[in-house]
C-alpha cells in the first residue's frame, strides 16, 4: 500500500494560515519559511497536524547540536485551533543555520520534510526567499 | 483527582520570592547576587508552572525543561495558537495577554545572569560562581559592586509582576483540569 499523501490531503490550511499570519507579528524573531507538510508518522494520529518553521534568531541562530534535531512543539486542540480527541498540532522550528545542518546532517526531523517534499505532500505557507525550501529540494 | 503539580511550581516559586525579600531587608550589599538570585529562581519557576498548567490541561503534551534559560517555555508559550473565539480569562488568552515582546525581553534579561558554562574561556557575569569582569579578571557575585540596588529593585519588579501573572494563569489551569476529570469521570 503506497503511503503517498497528496497536497490536496493536507488539512486544516485555514487556521494554519491564521495561525503563520500570528507567528509573522512576533518582534524578536523573523518568519522565513512556513511549510505544512505530511511527515507520513505511523505512530502519529491520522488527525495530527504539521508545520514547520525557520525563523531569522531563533534560539539566537545557534545550532543545538547536543539535541541533535529541530525543536518539535506538539498542542492539543484549543478554542482557536480545535482537533479530535488525541489529535495535536506539531510545530517544529528551527533558525537557518541550524536548518542547514540538520538536513546535511540528516536529522530526522529534517529527513521527515525532505520525504514530504519528494512525495509533494508539502504546502508552502509563507516564505521570504525560495534558498532554504531549495535546500531541501536540492 | 490527580494533583495539580503546576501550583506546586508555583508555590516554589511564592517562597523563592519570599526568601529573595528577607536577603533584600537586610541591606547588605554583599548578599545582593543572593537577592536576584531567589528573584531569577522566582521567575523561572513561575514561567515553568504555566507551561505545567498548559500540559495539565491538556493545551501541550510538553513539560517543563530542566535548563534556566527558559527557551523551551517560551517557544511553546508565545506560538500558543490563539484566535478570537479564545476566551480572554482562559488560561490561552491570560498568556497571549501578558507575554508581550516586553515581558518576553525582561524575562530572557533576567534568566541570562543564571550560572551557565563558559563561552570560548569566559565566565560570564552570573548570581552563583567566580565569573570574569569586562576587564579580565575574575570577581565574584558576593563582591559589593557586582550587582546594584537599581537591578535588585529591577529584579524584584519583574519577578513581583511574574509571579502575579502565574497565579493566574495557574489557578485558571487548575480550574479547567478539574472540569474536564470531572467530565470524563
Amino acid at each position: 500500500m503506497t503511503q503517498q499523501v497528496q497536497r490536496s490531503e493536507l488539512r486544516r490550511t485555514d487556521e494554519i494560515r491564521q495561525l503563520i499570519s500570528a507567528h509573522r507579528e512576533l518582534e524578536d524573531e523573523t518568519l522565513l519559511l512556513a511549510v505544512q507538510f505530511e511527515p507520513g508518522r505511523e505512530s502519529d494520529s491520522p488527525d495530527d497536524v504539521y508545520l514547520f518553521e525557520v525563523y531569522d534568531g531563533y534560539h539566537h541562530n545557534i545550532v543545538d547540536r547536543e539535541r541533535g534535531d529541530f525543536t518539535d512543539i506538539s498542542y492539543g486542540s484549543t478554542d482557536a485551533f480545535p482537533l479530535p480527541r488525541d489529535a495535536y498540532l506539531h510545530i517544529i522550528l528551527t533558525n537557518p543555520i541550524e536548518f542547514i545542518e540538520g538536513l546535511r546532517s540528516g536529522w530526522k526531523l529534517a529527513s521527515e520534510l525532505k520525504g514530504a517534499v519528494n512525495r509533494g505532500a508539502y504546502e508552502i505557507l509563507h516564505e521570504e526567499n525560495n534558498s532554504l525550501i531549495e535546500a531541501v529540494r536540492g | 483527582m490527580a494533583s495539580a503539580v503546576s501550583r506546586l511550581w508555583f508555590r516554589q516559586a511564592t517562597s523563592d520570592f519570599h526568601c529573595g525579600e528577607l536577603i533584600r531587608a537586610t541591606n547588605d550589599i554583599t548578599l545582593r547576587c543572593h537577592a536576584i538570585a531567589k528573584y531569577q529562581q522566582c521567575m523561572e519557576k513561575a514561567v515553568k508552572g504555566v507551561v505545567r498548567s498548559l500540559n495539565e490541561s491538556t493545551v501541550t503534551q510538553e513539560q517543563p525543561s530542566m535548563r534556566h534559560d527558559l527557551d523551551h517555555e517560551m517557544d511553546i508559550l508565545k506560538r500558543l495558537p490563539v484566535s478570537a473565539k479564545t476566551p480572554p480569562n482562559s488560561p490561552v488568552g491570560r498568556i497571549k495577554r501578558h507575554l508581550d515582546a516586553r515581558m518576553r525581553s525582561d524575562l530572557q534579561r533576567c534568566m541570562s545572569i543564571a550560572p551557565t558554562r563558559p563561552v570560548e574561556g569566559v565566565q560570564p557575569r552570573n548570581t552563583e560562581y567566580p565569573f570574569h569582569k569586562p576587564t579580565g579578571t575574575w570577581m565574584i557575585p558576593a563582591s559589593a559592586d557586582a550587582f546594584t540596588d537599581d537591578e535588585v529593585a529591577e529584579m524584584r519588579a519583574i519577578a513581583a509582576r511574574t509571579l502575579h501573572w502565574a497565579d493566574e494563569i495557574t489557578f485558571a489551569g487548575s480550574l479547567v483540569t478539574k472540569s474536564n476529570e470531572d467530565r470524563h469521570a
